[in-house]
């Protein structure tokens, strides 16, 4: 009783102090970009400190080349920067640059001749054989616990799945956000996320004995 | 207790929605289902795995690298360049002057000859000068000319219509 008691006054408040919070920040990030439409690059920075993880996480994903990603994340940036002016507050910033991630990743793998879909690879090769020149950071070959195995199996992944799962699981993006950003339609974005995370389960559960993946790391 | 085992998409909608409605079929399944249950804590181990950061770090300095690479001016430039712009202007200098020379240019002339305004003096000042400038016109092009304007226009064209479409694919 006493519960429900304090939830009736205390939930209408932290409803309020909620509202008031993300008001605040949407003022912020609108006064950030206007004086970066200015030409204030100190604005310019702190947005890059904003939104750095996102467009790392993004191309982490998509790209397993290490000397070219954190080139890749520079370009990604002055694309934001020269083409903020265009920016008319449509959508969150966040999805506004993680597309701009997303398309410059897509450029970058058709430049390299790194297809896109397990289903479009020629021949008897495999998607694993395209990231194989890439993929696979010296703590993941060991393969010690669940996260390194979780993140080898990611790794021969598809590069729009792994942006799926990272998008969703990492960024805690909503399927609308993950639709805009990859240009595709929402129920694509769910079954492609279902798919991976059920062929994820599957493939670590049929590749190492239960008991010591599910059980001894948890 | 429902007779069948929950589904790998109905275990994900119910871990992504974190709620699994009251008294339903699939909640009393899973009281008394240990295959469902194991299922369920094997999805929650791997969404939380998912959920750790893969530890890719950009560099300190990025942040000054970025800046450094940004000249002044940099930011959003001008859609097309001042010689795009000749160009423009000339392309569509060149079409008007092909349509006009196409069509029956002493017809347009007794159009604007019919035209009736209230007053004579306004239709003398306004109308009769461009009547008379068309009657004037004694356009003798080559079919060669043409043909030359018509490329350069549609290579203009073209230009333009590539370059918007880079643009917006590299976006």
């Amino acid at each position: 009783m006493l519960h429900k008691k304090y939830f009736a006054t205390s939930f209408p408040f932290t409803c309020r102090i909620l509202i008031e919070e993300m008001k605040k920040s949407i003022t912020d990030t609108r006064l950030l970009i206007k004086k970066i439409q200015g030409g204030d690059k100190k604005a310019f920075q702190s947005l890059i400190e904003e939104y750095q993880q996102l467009v790392s996480h993004i191309v982490f994903r998509m790209v397993y080349n290490k000397a070219d990603r954190e080139d890749l994340c520079q370009e990604i940036f002055i694309k934001v920067y020269q083409n903020l002016r265009g920016f008319r507050f449509e959508s969150k910033i966040s999805t506004w640059i993680a597309k701009i991630a997303y398309n410059s990743c897509i450029n970058y793998l058709q430049k390299k001749k790194i297809p896109l879909f397990a289903d479009r690879v020629g021949g008897d090769k495999t998607i694993e054989d395209f990231s194989g020149n890439y993929i696979l950071p010296d703590s993941l070959t060991e393969e010690k616990d669940i996260a390194s195995r979780l993140q080898t199996e990611i790794a021969k992944m598809d590069p729009p799945s792994r942006t799926i799962l990272t998008l969703y699981h990492l960024e805690e993006m909503s399927y609308i956000e993950i639709s805009q950003i990859m240009g595709i339609p929402q129920g694509t974005v769910k079954s492609y996320l279902f798919r991976a995370r059920k062929k994820l389960r599957e493939k670590l559960m049929s590749k190492y004995q239960k008991e010591e993946i599910w059980h001894t790391d948890i | 207790m429902a007779h069948r085992h929950l589904t790998d998409e109905e275990i994900q909608n119910i871990l992504d929605k974190n709620y699994l409605p009251e008294n339903s079929v699939l909640k009393e399944h899973l009281k008394g289902c240990k295959i469902c249950q194991n299922k369920v804590q094997e999805y929650q181990t791997l969404y939380s795995e998912l959920k750790k950061d893969p530890g890719f770090k950009l560099p300190r300095n990025f942040k000054r690298l970025v800046i450094s690479r940004l000249t002044t001016g940099e930011i959003n430039p001008p859609l097309f360049s001042p010689k795009e712009i000749v160009l423009i202007a000339i392309g569509t200098f060149l079409a008007m002057g092909v349509t006009l020379y196409l069509v029956d240019l002493k017809s347009i002339a007794e159009i604007i000859n019919r035209i009736t305004l209230p007053r004579t003096e306004i239709k003398n000042m306004l109308l009769s000068p461009i009547r008379n400038f068309i009657y004037s016109l004694n356009l003798k092009l080559t079919l060669l000319a043409f043909a030359g304007l018509t490329l350069s226009v549609t290579a203009v064209i073209d230009q333009l219509i590539l370059k918007l479409k880079h643009q917006k694919l590299s976006l």
